[in-house]
C-alpha cells in the first residue's frame, strides 16, 4: 500500500497545477511583453504630441535651441533612452552621442503652416530595460496570481477528491480486506454514497459477495459429497471379498485391491522380485490359455467368465480362481481389462468331491451303478457312432456271501475294496469299471474286430488277481473266484440292457460249469 | 454697452466692406531685387523661416498694426491660421533667439515710407491703396 490512492491523485494534480502554471504563465508572459509594448508605444505617442508642435517649429525654422528643448524634455520621461529631430535642411539635434537606434519610432514633422510639407523627422528610442522591467514585473505578479489560484484549486480539488473518493474507497477497501471468502459478511456503504457510484459498487460488490458465497457453499456441498462417493467406492474396492484388478492392454496389472493380493498373495509374492508390472497369465498354471481368453476378452469386447488354476505355489496347494474378465475404456482411450477373481478352491473340491462321491460307490471308489449305466450309454453311443466293438465283461464273485458270513462284514468290505483295486489295476484306462451292487461288477471294453482272444486274454488276467490271498484280518487271509460273463456289441444286443442280461446269462452258464471246478480248485488248495 | 455693440457692428461693417471690395498685394521698393514670390516664399519670410535673401542681403518684414482687419485677413488667408495662432507661434520662439517676428508698424507710420528707405523692406496692404512707390511681389485674392 505504497502507492496510496491520495497521494498519487495529489501527485498528478500538483504535477497537473505546475504545468499548467508554467504553460499560462508562458503565455501570460508574452501576452504582458505585448500589452505592456503597446501601452508603452501608446505612452510615447502621447509624450510626443507634448512636444509635436515644438519640434515642428524646431525643424521648420531649423532651431536648434528649440529642438534641443524638444529633445531634452523627450528624454527627461524615463521610458525614453534618447531622441534625434532631424530637419530637412540638414539640422541634427540628439539627446545623446548615441545616434543609432535599434529600436526607434519615427515621427514625422509638417511645417507649421504648410502641412502638406514634411519638414524634419523625430526619432525616439524606447527604454528597453525599463519595458523589460516592466513586462516582467507585470508577468511575475499575474504569474503570481495565477500559480496562488491554481494551488488553490488544487488543494480543493484534492480535498474534495479526499472526503469524497480517497475516503470511501479506503473504507471499501479495508472492509473486503476483511471480509474472507464464504462467510455471511456483506461490506457497509460509506454515509452518503448511497445513491451514486460508490454505493452502486458496494451494492455489485456485495452482491459478487453473495454469488461467491452460494458457489462456495454449493462446492462443498459437491466435494463433501464427491468425498463420501470416494470413500464408499475406495470401501468397496478395498473391502471386497473379491479380488479387483485392472490389466492394461499389454495383460500387465495396473491396479489391484487387497482382495486380490490376498487370494493372488503368494503368487504375486514369487513374481514381484524385480518387476514393475506383473504379467497377469504368468500367475496361472497355464499362462498361455489365460493370454489367450484374455486376447479374446479385448477382442471381442465382451465379458468372458472362467475358472482358472493359480500357478504353482510354493507349499504346492493347487488354488482355483473364478475369474471374470471385461473390456474398460482408460480416459486416454486404451483399451483396458477390468477383472473380478473370486477363490473357489473350496468350492471347487467340494463340488468334485460330491460329483465323485455321486459318481462312485462310496465302498470301492468305482463308478456306482448309475454313473456306470451313464458312461456305458456314452460308450454305446460312440461305438455305434464310429462302427466300433464294445465287450461288456459281467463278473460276480463267488460264494462272497460265505465270506460275509464266515468272517464278517468288515472282512466282506475289505475284500470287494481289495478285489477294486486289483481289477483297476488290470484294465485300461480307457475301460470303464463299474460296481453294479454287492459283489457284481461291469468291465466295459473297447474292442477291435470281434476278436475272442482279446477278450479272453483280459478275463484270464482278471482270473489270475482274483485268485491271489486277500488279507482280511490278523493273519486271516481269503481267496476267492468269480465268474465272469460276456456279452458283445453289437452281436450280442444294441441296448445296456439286453447286454447285461446276455451277459448274466454266459455268466450263469459258467458259473455252473464251474461249481465244479471251482470246488476242484479249493480242494486242491487246502491240499497244498 | 449699446455703444459697444454700435463700435463692433461698425468694424465687421467696415471689414466686410473691405474684404468685399479689395485684395490684398504683397510690395517691396520698386527697386528691389525680388520681382515675384511665391505664397511658400512669403509664409517663409513672414514666418520667420526665412531671413536672408539668396545673395545674403537681410529681408525685412513689416506687420500691420494688431488687431487691423487687414492682419487678421493676411494670415488667415496665407497660412489658414487665426491671427491669436500667430501670436501663440512667435510667443513659443521668444526665448530661442533663432528668429523674430516681423515688426509691426504704427498707426502713424506709413508703410509706403518705410518702403521707400529701405531696399530690403517688405510689407502688405490693401490693393485699393497701391501707387506707384511700391511694386507688387504677390497678390491675395480675398473671395468672401
Amino acid at each position: 500500500m505504497n502507492n496510496k490512492l491520495h497521494l498519487r491523485v495529489s501527485r498528478i494534480v500538483t504535477l497537473g497545477a505546475i504545468i499548467f502554471a508554467l504553460i499560462a504563465s508562458a503565455i501570460s508572459y508574452s501576452h504582458t511583453q505585448s500589452v505592456e509594448q503597446a501601452a508603452m508605444k501608446k505612452a510615447l505617442e502621447q509624450l510626443f504630441s507634448t512636444v509635436q508642435r515644438s519640434a515642428e517649429i524646431a525643424a521648420y525654422l531649423e532651431s536648434r535651441d528649440l529642438a534641443w528643448e524638444v529633445v531634452e524634455s523627450l528624454s527627461r520621461n524615463d521610458i525614453i533612452s534618447g531622441s534625434i529631430l532631424t530637419s530637412k535642411g540638414g539640422m541634427t539635434v540628439a539627446s545623446d552621442e548615441q545616434s543609432d537606434y535599434d529600436e526607434v519610432f519615427r515621427f514625422p514633422l509638417y511645417g507649421p503652416f504648410t502641412p502638406t510639407e514634411q519638414v524634419g523627422e523625430v526619432r525616439i528610442q524606447l527604454n528597453e530595460s525599463l519595458l523589460n522591467t516592466r513586462v516582467q514585473k507585470s508577468a511575475f505578479e499575474q504569474m503570481l496570481i495565477l500559480v496562488i489560484q491554481i494551488l488553490v484549486i488544487a488543494i480543493l480539488i484534492l480535498i474534495m477528491v479526499l472526503r469524497v473518493l480517497t475516503y470511501p474507497i479506503q473504507s471499501i477497501a479495508a472492509n473486503l480486506h476483511r471480509i474472507v471468502p464464504g462467510d455471511d459478511n456483506n461490506l457497509d456503504c460509506p454515509k452518503g454514497h448511497r445513491n451514486n457510484e460508490i454505493g452502486n459498487l458496494v451494492d455489485d460488490i456485495n452482491k459478487l459477495l453473495e454469488a461467491t458465497r452460494a458457489t462456495i457453499k454449493q462446492e462443498q456441498y459437491l466435494r463433501n459429497r464427491v468425498e463420501s462417493l470416494e470413500k464408499h467406492f475406495r470401501l468397496i474396492f478395498e473391502q471386497a471379498s473379491a479380488g479387483i484388478f485392472l490389466l492394461n492392454g499389454s495383460f500387465r496389472l495396473n491396479s489391484v485391491n487387497q482382495a486380490f493380493k490376498d487370494i493372488a498373495g503368494i503368487a504375486l509374492e514369487e513374481r514381484r522380485s524385480g518387476k514393475q508390472n506383473i504379467y497377469f497369465p504368468d500367475l496361472f498354471y497355464e499362462p498361455a490359455v489365460v493370454r489367450n481368453i484374455l486376447q479374446e476378452v479385448l477382442a471381442a469386447g465382451k465379458q468372458t467368465a472362467c475358472d482358472l488354476r493359480l500357478g504353482n505355489l510354493i507349499n504346492g496347494e493347487e488354488r482355483w480362481v473364478h475369474c471374470l474378465f471385461s473390456t474398460a475404456r482408460s480416459d486416454s482411450g486404451n483399451n483396458l481389462i477390468e477383472g473380478l477373481i473370486v477363490d473357489v478352491t473350496e468350492r471347487t473340491f467340494q463340488m468334485e468331491r460330491i460329483l465323485f462321491e455321486a459318481q462312485h460307490d462310496a465302498l470301492t471308489q468305482l463308478f456306482n451303478r448309475r454313473a456306470g449305466e451313464q458312461l456305458l450309454n456314452i460308450m454305446l453311443a460312440n461305438a455305434r457312432n464310429n462302427q466300433g466293438q464294445l465287450a461288456v465283461l459281467l463278473i460276480d464273485l463267488d460264494d462272497f456271501k460265505l465270506i460275509n458270513d464266515t468272517h464278517g462284514h468288515e472282512a466282506g468290505d475289505k475284500v470287494l475294496v481289495e478285489i477294486a483295486r486289483r481289477m483297476q489295476l488290470t484294465v485300461r484306462k480307457e475301460d470303464i469299471l463299474v460296481r453294479m451292487g454287492g459283489d457284481e461288477f461291469i468291465i466295459t471294453l473297447l474292442i477291435k474286430d470281434g476278436n475272442r482272444d482279446e477278450i479272453d486274454q483280459v478275463v484270464n488276467k482278471l482270473q489270475k488277481q482274483f485268485t491271489a490271498e486277500i488279507e482280511v484280518g490278523s493273519d486271516r487271509s481269503v481267496t476267492i473266484g468269480a465268474s465272469i460273463g460276456v456279452a458283445l456289441f453289437p452281436q450280442d444286443g444294441g441296448d445296456i440292457e439286453t447286454l447285461i442280461a446276455h451277459a448274466d446269462i454266459d455268466m450263469y452258464q459258467i458259473k455252473k460249469n464251474r461249481k465244479t471246478a471251482y470246488s476242484y480248485l479249493l480242494s486242491t488248495q487246502s491240499t497244498e | 454697452m449699446r455703444y459697444l455693440i454700435v463700435v463692433i457692428l461698425q468694424i465687421l461693417l467696415i471689414s466686410a466692406q473691405a474684404q468685399a471690395q479689395a485684395d490684398i498685394v504683397v510690395v517691396v521698393n520698386p527697386n528691389s531685387k525680388l520681382t515675384e514670390l511665391t505664397q511658400q516664399q512669403i509664409i517663409d519670410i513672414y514666418m520667420g523661416r526665412t531671413q536672408t535673401l539668396a545673395d545674403g542681403s537681410k529681408l525685412v518684414p513689416y506687420d500691420q498694426p494688431m488687431d487691423s482687419a487687414i492682419r487678421v485677413a493676411f494670415y488667415q488667408s496665407l497660412t489658414g491660421k487665426s491671427l491669436a495662432s500667430i501670436n501663440a507661434y512667435w510667443a513659443r520662439l521668444l526665448f530661442t533667439g533663432r528668429a523674430s517676428p516681423p515688426r509691426q508698424l504704427s498707426d502713424n507710420m506709413r508703410l509706403v515710407d518705410i518702403l521707400e528707405k529701405d531696399l530690403n523692406a517688405i510689407g502688405y496692404m490693401d490693393s485699393i491703396d497701391l501707387n506707384d512707390r511700391v511694386s507688387v511681389v504677390f497678390k491675395i485674392t480675398i473671395d468672401e
